[in-house]
């Protein structure tokens, strides 16, 4: 049986965690902005660079490489105080949250040398080379490949919902670097792929409310040089699966739609019995989820991989941002007005972009087969 | 779980395996399991509530899950979890026999009036658990203006009732029972802290009754075969599973939430656990039903024992709804920018982890 431990903070984690507060509550008076929508939130490259110089990006990368060694606890927490906020995050957040601990785990000597200072310094940023037209949920089927050349690999074909390429840097990309045969699982790899590299094109996949987020990405002929390599050549799978530990649990799968209600409390009346029962039931949720999310940095900072149960969080928390907003609606009532105040027209975008909750990082259709499977794995054991 | 705790948690797991096995739960019928009973009183943790043991909430809970677990039909968390709490903290004695306690139910009224050196108890408590099966209940009485815990003798002519997990909940009467000067002492127990610490207690025994109806729900869509294969290959079970498996840890969470909160946070806490629960239980119980197919809804199946539980629990000590709307009030009254506070407030206990 999975079980999440709550976790209280130490003193310092209260000290870091009143200074982040601090610091949003200046950047972000409630009601003089429009609050960004947890990772569609737009590219700020100049905030993220005043994050940098706060210490908040690439925390958890240690000393010897320019950071300042913090902890995936204290990640979360900084993180957290920013999605509720709304923060522009967009520019660092892959980055941050899974680029910087994974080049950690599977880089070389000189690949974090060259980067993860940069990472810190908010002057590098990265996306995901991952989907690709026919490879969404089935992620080990990309033929993307890569082909031996001198000095380096040759790239060729096509990757898709590439948020951010269009200001991005870098692209980690999945890659086939051995041919298929039999398991698909094997002969993958991870490259880092320099966005301005001759050959590479990004063109928008407009989102349907004509918002540029997504991007193709296409590869003729991308030379890529051998140190670019994340981690063995082949260990591709393995690297990208330990790295959906990182993607999968943490405040961004819950706290998305949090600014909506936020400002529904802010700048609506609200009151009587059925938005207290309702309410009621959601901030249990929260509170619940939360300390879930947690729980799961708590075990990553302790070495473990909880990747089951940063599944099992990931289903429930994007789920429930959907419930977030069913519930504003149902309490705001009326048309709603996306050329509105500052309410409206958050709700009005969080309504139109809810669907990618539940799909990006795997659709939860696909979260739960693996988690079922792994249950009833365990049941077998214990049988 | 500390080391203590588990030691606990394996002691009731192997008691409840050992002296409640299948055999014994249908050759006991609706009849209380008196052997089970003495064999939980002299491990002593039938008085693990007791104040002066040390033990505290966290071992209560364990207490709670296990009975969940085991779909025990006995008052071992009224007892050990509310009675030997109420009645020790305010530096009574527990009573030697079966000490029951009062469900704090919302009609509950029980008055104290002062008689010669002692006291006289009138008033209906309602929905007792084993009212019938205990020696005394254990009370919160209100006498000139103060409130009073009790331990008050248990007529025979209770008013049987059950809970649709068939364990007895008894409406008992008194009228002008006199009561010994020291069978009575001042509480800083209200009705309302004996309702919190209840919604606990039960929401820790919903998690418990969870994990039971997971484990089964597991192990029988690994077993039974349709089409040509275990029904655990179909994506629609699957969902099925993995919701209750989530439910289940969100129950867990929630309750070890209430354990370690801090006293400013307690009352949101609780609030949120018995919610949590209720909400919990209706998605596993339906779940749970409907991978089992029929043999699921037979006596002749386990499940029930635990489903009929959850559909029980979810309204004992508040139902669902009470604790939301009182959540909720919480909520509006903080407004926008005291709701991130609050959710995010630090619960007890450092790194402990």
């Amino acid at each position: 049986m999975i079980e999440f431990r709550p976790s209280g903070l130490t003193e310092d984690e209260e000290k870091l965690r009143t200074e982040v507060r601090e610091f949003v509550a200046e950047e972000f008076p409630s009601g003089t902005y429009l609050p960004e929508l947890g990772i569609n939130a737009a590219a700020d490259p100049e905030f993220s660079r005043r994050l940098a110089a706060r210490g908040w990006v690439g925390m958890v990368v240690p000393e010897e490489y320019g950071g300042p060694g913090r902890s995936a606890t204290e990640r979360f927490l900084v993180v957290e105080e920013l999605l509720a906020a709304g923060a522009p995050v967009g520019a660092h957040w892959v980055a941050d949250r899974q680029t910087a601990p994974v080049i950690l785990s599977f880089g070389s000597e000189r690949l974090k040398r060259e980067f993860l200072p940069r990472i810190v310094a908010g002057d590098a940023f990265f996306c995901l080379g991952m989907s690709e037209p026919d490879s969404g949920s089935d992620l080990a089927s990309v033929r993307t490949r890569a082909t031996r050349t001198e000095g380096g690999w040759l790239l060729n074909g096509r990757k898709v919902w590439t948020s951010g390429a269009q200001y991005c840097h870098y692209a980690m990309t999945l890659c086939r670097t051995s041919p298929q045969e039999g398991r698909k699982h094997v002969g993958l790899s991870q490259l880092i792929v320099d966005l301005t590299s001759d050959g590479l094109t990004v063109s928008p996949i407009r989102l349907l409310n004509g918002q540029h987020h997504f991007n193709e990405v296409v590869f003729t002929d991308v030379f890529v040089p051998d140190h670019m390599v994340l981690g063995e050549i082949g260990s591709g799978w393995h690297q990208v699966t330990s790295e959906l530990a990182y993607e999968r649990s943490g405040p961004d799968r819950f706290l998305t739609t949090f600014p909506v209600l936020r400002y529904f409390l802010d700048f609506r009346e609200v009151s009587g019995p059925e938005a207290e029962l309702r309410l009621g039931a959601l901030a249990a949720r929260y509170w619940v989820l939360r300390n879930m999310s947690l729980s799961i940095a708590r075990s990553l900072d302790q070495g473990e991989v909880p990747a089951v149960e940063a599944t099992l969080v990931k289903d429930l928390g994007t789920s429930f941002e959907h419930d977030v907003l069913d519930l504003v609606r149902d309490l705001t009532g009326g048309e709603q007005e996306p050329d509105g105040d500052l309410f409206g027209r958050l709700l009005a975008e969080a309504t139109v972009t809810a669907p990618t909750f539940t799909l990006r990082g795997g659709t939860n259709e696909v979260l739960r087969t693996v988690a079922a499977k792994h249950l009833l794995r365990e049941k077998r054991r214990a049988l | 779980m500390s080391d203590e705790l588990q030691l606990l948690d394996g002691t009731l797991r192997a008691i409840f395996a050992k002296h409640f096995d299948r055999d014994t739960r249908a050759a006991t019928g609706r009849e209380f399991p008196r052997d089970l009973w003495t064999v939980l009183d002299k491990a002593g943790l039938t008085a693990l509530g007791d104040v002066e043991s040390g033990a505290g909430l966290a071992e209560l809970v364990v207490l709670a899950r296990a009975v969940g677990r085991a779909a025990a039909p006995v008052p071992l968390v009224e007892t050990a979890g509310l009675a030997a709490w109420l009645v020790t903290g305010a530096g009574l004695d527990l009573p030697p026999g079966i000490t029951t306690c009062a469900a704090a139910h919302p009609d509950d009224d029980l008055t104290l009036a002062r008689s010669g050196d002692g006291w006289t108890a009138t008033g209906v408590l309602h929905r007792v658990p084993w009212g019938r099966d205990s020696d005394q209940v254990a009370a919160v009485a209100t006498g000139e203006g103060t409130a009073f815990a009790v331990v008050l003798p248990i007529p025979d002519d209770v008013r049987r009732g059950t809970n649709l997990g068939e364990e007895p909940r008894d409406t008992v009467r008194f009228d002008g029972v006199a009561l010994a000067a020291d069978a009575v002492a001042p509480t800083t127990v209200d009705h309302d802290a004996l309702r919190e610490r209840g919604a606990v207690l039960r929401a820790a025994s919903m998690g418990g009754a969870m994990e039971s109806a997971l484990e089964l729900s597991l192990a029988y869509a690994g077993e039974r075969e349709q089409f040509g294969q275990p029904i655990s290959s179909f994506q629609a079970v699957q969902h099925h599973l993995v919701a209750i498996a989530e439910e289940t840890m969100c129950t867990g969470m929630a309750v070890q939430l209430a354990v370690s909160a801090t006293a400013e946070q307690a009352a949101f806490a609780v609030a949120a656990a018995k919610n949590t629960a209720g909400r919990a239980a209706r998605i596993v119980t339906k779940r749970a039903h409907q991978v089992h197919g029929a043999i699921g809804v037979t006596d002749e199946h386990a499940l029930p024992w635990f489903t009929t539980r959850l559909w029980a629990w979810q309204d004992e000590f508040g139902t669902t709804r009470d604790w939301a709307a009182r959540l909720g009030r919480g909520v509006l009254a903080d407004g926008g920018a005291g709701l991130w506070p609050r959710l995010s407030a630090s619960v007890g206990g450092g790194d402990a982890g």
